[in-house]
């Protein structure tokens, strides 16, 4: 079953066939937290690539605000570099030659040197990175990687946040400190955050809204006491 | 008569050049490879493997009916400039740059192909374009698979013999490479000059290669 939301912030409505799989998801959020809940394989991560313009879906449409990223019947679809969506990837994918510095900063290295260090350190109180930034990834700690990778997300002011499975590397009582932190970091920034997991629990702890998908459809969406 | 420190200071200078040629073009070529999906991409990957399956002597004949005064792109440099490159030292340049290619290209096609797209696509979602994601990104990340294409393509090219040898010629004092200069010293029954010429290339090489060992395992 599909089922639309609310028409505000964000809508998608794309289908995609992949070997063994036909995505056709439609749903539209008004900003807070979504989580996309499915088991593993069902189009959650090729979603998130849509979104982001790393995958050009068959047809539909994707609109940000006022912002149509993609249209397939009036043939628009922006390129990842033009819709300021901030990703963090499921192996957070920091850059391994670069220290934590210059990963925060990679995608404002155009700004003035005045405005990065500002936007640094705004990030760096944001997600405790206090004593960090010299520091290369290979000796931070796994909690540390997701923080370091949510910042380097954030600084470009993305109008969109897309985490895919951000805790699955942790233990659990870093998930949920990480878990309250992102909720915290979500309500300051005033960005639509959409989070891939396959845990029911972090679907209930973290969720405004719950889309639960199954073999690349929309099973139900809705408030998590609703769905879940 | 044979020279044999103009010969080392040729072969030095061709091997240079070719290395400057080839990095580029190889790097180039490899990422084209490892990353773009194009029509005739598998052709081209055979082409660029060929000078090294290919003996010497026929890519040196490939190149004749290509540069020669009367070749297919010969005639026109000649019509255009009174200039031909058969028997200069420029053509053991395009020589050495056809024959120590392919090995730019294999390297470096590795290189960038162990190198996770993941990074790539973060840097696109950072709004880098594809030029400053691949300088700022592809580039450090497969810099040692690259660092060792191109010490492997500098004592290729200085030990090219055969193509060099048929579209330069081998003319002492101005096209006489080192491995030619050996080649004629054994040839003439000069054997001593010809052991000094052998340890003077052998001590090169040497040289060349722990040095660039040295600076790569600092690195």
């Amino acid at each position: 079953m599909v089922r639309a939301i609310s028409i505000n912030r964000l809508q998608a409505k794309l289908t995609h066939k992949l070997s063994g799989l036909e995505l056709r998801v439609d749903f539209a959020v008004e900003g807070g937290m979504i989580v996309l809940f499915g088991p593993s394989g069902c189009g959650k991560t090729t979603t998130l690539n849509c979104l982001a313009g790393l995958i050009s879906p068959d047809s539909g449409l994707i609109q940000v605000n006022e912002k149509m990223f993609f249209d397939s019947q009036a043939r628009i679809n922006l390129s990842p570099q033009m819709r300021r969506v901030g990703y963090v990837f499921q192996n957070s994918a920091l850059f391994p030659h670069l220290d934590v510095r210059r990963n925060i900063l990679f995608g404002i290295d155009d700004w003035n040197k005045e405005k990065q260090k500002q936007k640094l350190e705004y990030l760096v109180e944001l997600v405790h990175l206090n004593g960090l930034l010299d520091r290369r990834p290979d000796q931070l700690s796994g909690g540390q990687i997701q923080r370091v990778a949510l910042a380097r997300a954030l600084a470009p002011e993305p109008q969109l946040l897309l985490l895919d499975e951000p805790f699955s590397s942790l233990d659990m009582d870093l998930r949920s400190q990480l878990a309250e932190e992102l909720c915290r970091v979500q309500a300051s920034l005033e960005v639509p955050v959409i989070l891939v997991t396959h845990s029911k629990e972090e679907a209930r702890q973290l969720a405004d809204t719950v889309i639960c998908m199954e073999a690349g459809k929309i099973r139900a969406a809705g408030s998590p006491a609703e769905v879940l | 008569m044979i020279d044999p420190w103009f010969s080392l200071r040729l072969s030095l200078l061709v091997a240079l050049l070719a290395t400057a040629v080839v990095s580029v073009a190889g790097t180039a070529l490899g990422f084209l490879l490892a990353r773009v999906r194009f029509p005739g991409r598998d052709v081209v990957d055979t082409l660029c493997t060929l000078p090294l399956v290919l003996p010497p002597t026929v890519v040196g004949f490939f190149l004749l009916c290509v540069f020669a005064r009367r070749g297919a792109l010969g005639q026109y440099l000649y019509a255009l400039t009174g200039w031909t490159p058969m028997f200069t030292w420029q053509a053991a340049v395009i020589a050495a740059v056809v024959i120590a290619l392919p090995i730019m290209v294999r390297t470096s096609r590795g290189a960038i192909e162990s190198v996770d797209t993941t990074f790539e696509k973060v840097a696109y979602t950072l709004g880098q374009s594809g030029l400053s994601t691949f300088f700022k990104v592809t580039l450090p990340l497969s810099s040692k698979g690259l660092a060792a294409g191109i010490v492997l393509t500098f004592t290729r090219a200085l030990g090219e013999f055969g193509a060099t040898l048929m579209l330069a010629g081998n003319i002492p004092g101005k096209t006489q490479t080192m491995p030619l200069a050996i080649y004629q010293a054994t040839q003439t029954g000069q054997d001593d000059l010809a052991l000094g010429l052998v340890m003077l290339m052998t001590i090169t090489s040497f040289g060349v290669i722990f040095w660039t060992n040295r600076i790569g395992s600092k690195w």
